[in-house]
């Protein structure tokens, strides 16, 4: 069927197909990092202008649904992914291997990540899934001598592929005992108070591992570190906003639409929220390395976003679109200025891992250190900081539902997570002990700017989130059906 | 506006603090300076109104659009009590410029210094005039960064440890607290259809008995770690004695006033019921506190340590007044806030000063030092003498009031609790006898008060006699506060929605 009507709900995805397609072409006819880094700037650029074509949440042939949660939602992944780019450029020109590819990946990545969050279909998630799974184990093993990055990228592709395959079995059990692979007639189904059966209950059990894996959820939780630790810092910074996002607004479609066995569902969300706070923020306590650190930490944020989710409702819809927000900003800051302080080394990029590099940045470069101080207080749910209305958020949306439990593990692991992220910051603030340098970057004005829009928005959001959280209470719902 | 402003003015000049280092201490001085002109000027333009004309009792009200789907506003105000708390604290807030002038751990990064010092004091002035619970709340986190970088970077050796441990108490509290807001915004919002977090219109929500107590519970937790009381004081020493001089001021002086503070203004109008319940806990807590502080006091061979325990053991007059629930008791309350800011502030002025002389604050290495520093020494004893409790200094006249106030009601906690003054004698004289008298150990040549110092000093001296002589002017100011909370205390369980309505009844006076 062609429904030319629905054309601009798709337009996006649309430009980004169009724009990797052309990005190949370009890198055929002449090799150029400039140009072709430019070009994926405008690409993203005109798929968040053509998201303003939209008008009216529509569904398009059951497969996609382009209502105001997806709409938002890719709005905040486009705009991560043009400050990756951003942050790519200089982390990549330095490195000897071909890199105008590394773009094009990103292109991809960046329409199966914008493509999941409409996806209404079994079919349509999968696909969305493969298109960014595949493009990440790329990305993350793109500087090839770099052992770590390809040590990483094979763990990522192992790992996912097992996790999809666990995903399409359950779907095929959802399917043996419904008939059904689409959201919306889950949710008819549900609607009718079908009761669910062994195969149904097991198939979700399925889908809840498969979707963990993805979303980094103890106890599924075992690769994050790893793969953020190996992959360079541009493509953490993808893994964890970008990627994670994605996965996390299908997760509430999909849930939002099984109605069916609701209470146990909530119950299996509690203890994996419970688990990853917990074990995310305990773990990171321990970190040495400051990629390790925040790839556990990661794993608590989205245990703090399943808080919202099991509170469920709109409130809690709202608190969780504005957390990622939140996370998003400060995600991509702190990967953005790891792979800004990277230097060129021998098999690409040498990053400062440990923590101890770190020591006494504020004394060299007041700036950064003041940003990543602020990134970390944004995480650590303080003041001033995005963070801190996102928590805010999420606690109102937890005690709204009356999960007493869940909130009271929040605070407890948020005082651990407290304590690991200002370690982080008195590290920076303290006298280095042997003088460390830290190379300027040829390509600081592009990099420096996209920092003072983080910096900015940071603190916006956590002084004056009115607007932001007037714009989400009016677009962000979702549509069934 | 002005209350913005005063707010504003602070902010600003912390960033052109930052921005102009070299001009940063001239900054400091000029907004602080300026604050507490226009701090003043609005307090004695309002001399002896009871209630102002306004009709919730305001001097200065204002309210901004800020996160309005939430219910939550901009709402800042002042009555005599907060703007007394408020003067005070950009009072010693001034001081505490002053006497980092001179102070070699502040050489560097001087900008950033005086930009978190600023922060500070404007954190802490927002705590006194906020009404609305989740500004209330923004501003009593915000108050902890500023502090945390304040003690992580001019702080003394363990300096990470103290400023982590001081962090992660406050901060873990004050999430209990923020549950409890969240909880009772919510208990409303369900009873009456609007959401809000505006302190006026929760005031008059009614709660069961066992909700209002565990409201309250999260409420007192974080006060109770904020004030030191007695088994949540561990992170007090370590902060208290790692804090660069012009922090510890703060910290001790003022910090801990915001726990009383929010006692005052929220937990017991908010859940008085509840509050009536918790007393006679909250009474043990706060004698056992006065005993043990003192007695750790004396134990103490830091000098700065000793000053930090004192100041524990006093934190147990205000809650013991704060629980009597009685009007004398009140009075004395807001008084010794005052008072204790000041004597407290000159305490660990003198152990600063000494300690950018000799390097060290440990007790056993100092002594005869009234020989070399015969100022100091002298302002060092009118501070002993008013953390002791000598009639005329400000602090013996609301302690007095205090342990009046709850005689009337508890007799047995009442005189052990003054057993706390007998023990607040013998540790304060320590002060005095191991650092100025005996013979001295080392030569110190000149080293007494610079000009500067010696006018900070001057000025904590006018201020704590002028207490202690003319308590009225500042008694007169709470007065409203205090009756508010009288009724509070006496209001029967059955009437404990009709609070709200207290301000209105004092009005007719």
């Amino acid at each position: 069927m062609w429904h030319q009507h629905l054309l601009p709900a798709l337009f996006p995805q649309i430009i980004l197909t169009g724009a990797a397609v052309v990005g190949i072409l370009l890198i055929a006819l002449k090799r150029s990092h400039a140009v072709i880094s430019l070009f994926t700037l405008l690409a993203f650029i005109l798929a968040l202008a053509s998201l303003g074509k939209i008008y009216g949440a529509t569904s398009v042939d059951g497969l996609f649904v382009v209502d105001g949660l997806g709409i938002f939602v890719e709005g905040l992944i486009l705009i991560a992914a043009f400050f990756i780019t951003i942050f790519s450029y200089p982390y990549f020109s330095q490195a000897a291997v071909e890199r105008e590819e590394y773009h094009v990946l990103l292109l991809l990545a960046t329409l199966g990540a914008t493509s999941m969050v409409i996806s209404n279909h079994f079919i349509s998630f999968f696909l969305s899934l493969e298109i960014l799974s595949v493009s990440l184990y790329t990305l993350i093993a793109y500087p090839k001598k770099a052992t770590a990055s390809v040590e990483a990228g094979v763990k990522y592709l192992m790992l996912a592929a097992v996790s999809s395959a666990i995903l399409v079995f359950g779907f095929g059990l959802i399917y043996v005992e419904t008939g059904q692979l689409s959201l919306s007639g889950l949710n008819t189904l549900s609607a009718s108070g079908g009761e669910g059966g062994l195969w149904l209950t097991v198939g979700i059990g399925l889908v809840i591992a498969g979707l963990g894996f993805k979303l980094a959820l103890v106890p599924f939780h075992l690769w994050t570190p790893d793969v953020y630790a190996g992959a360079p810092a541009p493509t953490s910074a993808f893994v964890a906003t970008v990627s994670k996002g994605s996965v996390f607004v299908f997760l509430w479609r999909l849930f939002d639409s099984v109605g069916i066995l609701h209470q146990a569902i909530l119950v299996i969300f509690a203890v994996i929220a419970i688990a990853s706070m917990l074990i995310g923020n305990w773990l990171a306590l321990l970190q040495q390395q400051i990629k390790r650190l925040l790839a556990y930490s990661s794993i608590a944020h989205l245990g703090y976003l399943i808080v919202a989710f099991v509170a469920s409702g709109e409130t809690g819809l709202h608190a969780a679109v504005f957390y990622l927000v939140a996370y998003f900003i400060s995600m991509l800051g702190a990967f953005g200025i790891i792979g800004y302080l990277s230097e060129p080394g021998e098999n690409g990029q040498q990053e400062r891992l440990s923590l101890a590099s770190y020591t006494g940045l504020f004394w060299q470069k007041p700036g950064l250190a003041v940003l990543l101080s602020l990134i970390m207080l944004s995480l650590a749910g303080i003041p001033l900081t995005a963070g801190f209305m996102g928590k805010f958020y999420i606690l109102l949306s937890g005690v709204y539902s009356t999960q007493w439990l869940l909130v009271i593990v929040l605070i407890l692991s948020s005082v651990i997570g407290l304590f690991y992220y200002l370690r982080v910051v008195i590290q920076l603030f303290s006298k280095p002990q042997a003088h460390i340098t830290y190379l300027a970057s040829p390509y600081a004005v592009s990099t420096g700017l996209a920092f003072l829009i983080l910096f900015i928005l940071l603190i916006w959001f956590g002084v004056a989130p009115g607007r932001l959280i007037d714009q989400i209470e009016q677009m962000v719902h979702v549509l069934k059906g | 506006m002005i209350l913005t402003w005063l707010l504003l003015i602070l902010l600003i000049g912390g960033v052109l603090a930052w921005l102009f280092a070299a001009w940063s201490r001239w900054i400091a001085t000029l907004a602080v300076l300026l604050d507490l002109v226009l701090a003043l000027q609005l307090w004695l333009a309002h001399p002896l109104i009871s209630v102002a004309n306004s009709p919730a009792g305001w001097i200065a009200e204002e309210q901004y659009r800020w996160i309005p789907l939430l219910g939550a506003s901009l709402h800042l105000a002042v009555d005599g009590f907060s703007l007394v708390m408020v003067i005070l604290t950009l009072f010693v807030g001034l001081l505490c410029v002053w006497i980092s002038w001179h102070d070699p751990s502040t050489r560097e990064k001087t900008g950033f210094f005086h930009f978190h010092l600023l922060w500070l004091i404007a954190g802490i002035a927002g705590v006194f005039m906020a009404m609305d619970l989740l500004l209330f709340y923004f501003f009593w986190e915000l108050m902890l960064i500023p502090m945390f970088f304040l003690i992580s970077i001019w702080g003394g050796e363990t300096r990470r440890k103290a400023s982590l441990k001081f962090f992660l108490f406050t901060q873990f509290s004050g999430l209990f607290m923020l549950i409890a807001i969240l909880a009772l915004y919510i208990f409303h919002g369900q009873q009456t259809g609007q959401y809000s977090f505006d302190y006026p219109v929760l005031l008059g929500t009614s709660l069961s008995r066992p909700v209002a107590g565990w409201l309250l519970a999260g409420f007192l937790l974080a006060f109770l770690v904020k004030l030191p009381a007695l088994p949540f004081h561990s992170w007090l020493p370590d902060a208290y004695t790692q804090s660069p001089t012009g922090g510890v001021a703060l910290l001790a002086g003022l910090m801990s006033k915001t726990a009383a503070y929010g006692m005052l203004r929220f937990a017991l109008p908010l859940f008085p019921e509840a509050a009536r319940m918790f007393a006679p806990v909250m009474i043990v807590l706060a004698v056992a506190g006065i005993l043990y502080g003192a007695k750790l006091a004396y134990a103490q061979t830091d000098l700065k340590r000793l000053i930090a325990f004192s100041s524990f053991s006093h934190m147990g007059f205000i809650l013991l007044g704060i629980f009597s629930m009685q009007e004398l008791a009140y009075q004395g309350v807001i008084l010794e806030m005052v008072a204790h800011a000041i004597s407290i502030s000159g305490l660990f002025f003198v152990a600063g000063m000494l300690r950018v002389r000799l390097g060290h604050t440990r007790l056993d290495e100092m002594g005869g030092f009234w020989e070399y520093m015969p100022r100091m020494g002298g302002a060092a004893m009118v501070f002993v003498m008013a953390s002791l409790g000598l009639p005329g200094l400000g602090n013996f006249i609301a302690e007095f009031l205090i342990l009046a106030g709850a005689y009337q009601v508890h007799v047995v906690w009442a005189v052990l609790a003054s057993l706390g003054l007998i023990a607040s004698m013998i540790y304060s004289l320590v002060i005095l006898q191991k650092v100025f008298h005996g013979k001295s150990k080392q030569s110190l040549g000149k080293a007494d008060m610079k000009p500067l110092e010696a006018l900070v000093m001057a000025c904590l001296i006018l201020a704590i006699v002028w207490i202690g002589i003319f308590p009225q002017r500042i008694v007169r100011s709470v007065q409203p506060v205090v009756q508010q909370l009288k009724q509070v205390a006496q209001v029967s369980p059955s009437d404990a929605g009709q609070i709200g309505l207290g301000h209105d009844k004092i009005s007719l006076k």
